[in-house]
């Protein structure tokens, strides 16, 4: 003989359900939960503010606000407050000081018991990047990670090296870049010499990539090496421009370096400060 | 530092601005080795070409963030010999500021 569980009642908003819970919200805390939000940045000067509201076991909704300063370097700042016993009814994270482009902030906001070090997640919330304009929100989309999305569009101007030293830039800690294009002067000397830059991409130790400038460049004048992805090889001696390809999509990891390596660079040889355009994501 | 502010590292010679213009921070690590002259080519009988040689750069700055420390300050890789902040931006080479 079959047997048939009764079938579940959906409860309806306001109202009570069967099991005589009322449930406007999937998160109801008890007072010892905390909310922590953890974020990553590569800009200087923001401020977020966080707000939400909690419905108390006495029916009244409460509001809260504070704020959190993310911090510039990459490295992950957080901020946690105690939360009052009820239903957690939504929460938002924007950012309300500062300039920024997209990507520059990625925000993370969690549940958790206990304090400081001791501090275990119960639940994650939400995480996606920060805009002034675009808040992260609970209960919203599905959570993004730090190395989601289009990432930060970042225009870079690099070390500008001394007399016959070749250009080193590295990705810094916490970032993962795609370089997109990159411009790199070199002024020849007076001397002789046939030099051929090149621009290799290694993870700090080994090497995975080197492209070179298509054609010879002489002395006593001002080359323009332009890299970029989907950039065919072409070499001007007349306009000294020589355009060089990068690989689509390729990524290097924190602590990878962009470089230069040039045949025959002399002494007297200088490159200018390199230009260059990378998307940056956070690799926390 | 501010934005628009440069530095020159004492280990490579290499300048630059800690805080770029969008506000960003640019975070130096030296290059590993520099190119000298060598005096002239004794192959080459024109006496217009010059010999190189590479010689290690010592004591490199690397500003990368190596961890934090107990009051959550950022501690760089390596120091290096340290940097000079360039006060008089009219010293500044051009290629600097024009791109070359």
């Amino acid at each position: 003989m079959e047997s048939f569980a009764p079938p579940l009642q959906e409860s309806i908003a306001g109202q009570r359900s069967p099991l005589g819970l009322y449930a406007p919200s999937p998160v109801y805390l008890t007072g010892e939960e905390q909310l922590r939000i953890t974020t990553v940045s590569n800009t200087a000067g923001l401020t977020l503010t966080i707000a939400g509201r909690i419905l108390g076991p006495d029916n009244r909704v409460r509001p809260f606000e504070f704020p959190h300063t993310p911090n510039s370097n990459r490295t992950t700042a957080t901020t946690t407050i105690a939360l009052s016993e009820g239903w957690l009814l939504g929460l938002e994270a924007k950012v309300t000081s500062g300039t920024m482009t997209f990507g520059a902030v990625w925000a993370l906001m969690e549940l958790v018991r206990g304090q400081g070090n001791a501090a275990r997640v119960v639940s994650s919330l939400q995480s996606d990047f920060v805009t002034p304009v675009s808040p992260l929100e609970w209960p919203g989309e599905a959570a993004v990670n730090s190395l989601e999305s289009d990432g930060c569009l970042r225009s870079i101007v690099g070390t500008l090296p001394g007399a016959g030293v070749e250009i080193s830039e590295t990705v810094p800690t916490g970032a993962r870049w795609e370089l997109l294009a990159l411009h790199l002067a070199l002024i020849t000397s007076a001397t002789v010499a046939n030099r051929i830059p090149a621009l290799s991409l290694d993870d700090g130790a080994s090497l995975y990539f080197a492209s070179c400038a298509a054609g010879n460049e002489t002395a006593s004048a001002t080359w323009s090496n332009e890299f970029g992805q989907g950039t065919g090889f072409s070499f001007n001696a007349t306009g000294l421009i020589s355009n060089a390809a990068l690989p689509v999509g390729i990524k290097l990891p924190a602590g990878g370096r962009i470089r230069s390596s040039t045949i025959a660079l002399q002494a007297g040889d200088q490159y200018a400060a390199p230009r260059y355009l990378v998307r940056e994501w956070f690799d926390v | 530092m501010a934005v628009g502010d440069y530095v020159q590292c004492n280990a490579c010679g290499g300048t630059y601005q800690p805080i770029l213009a969008d506000g960003s921070e640019y975070y130096h690590a030296c290059p590993s080795q520099r190119a000298i002259d060598d005096g002239p080519d004794p192959a080459d009988v024109t006496g217009k070409t010059r010999k190189v040689k590479l010689v290690a750069i010592d004591n490199r700055r690397n500003e990368n963030i190596a961890g934090v420390d107990d009051k959550g300050k950022a501690i760089i890789k390596s120091e290096g010999l340290g940097v000079t902040v360039i006060t008089d931006v009219s010293k500044l080479p051009p290629t600097l500021t024009t791109g070359g």
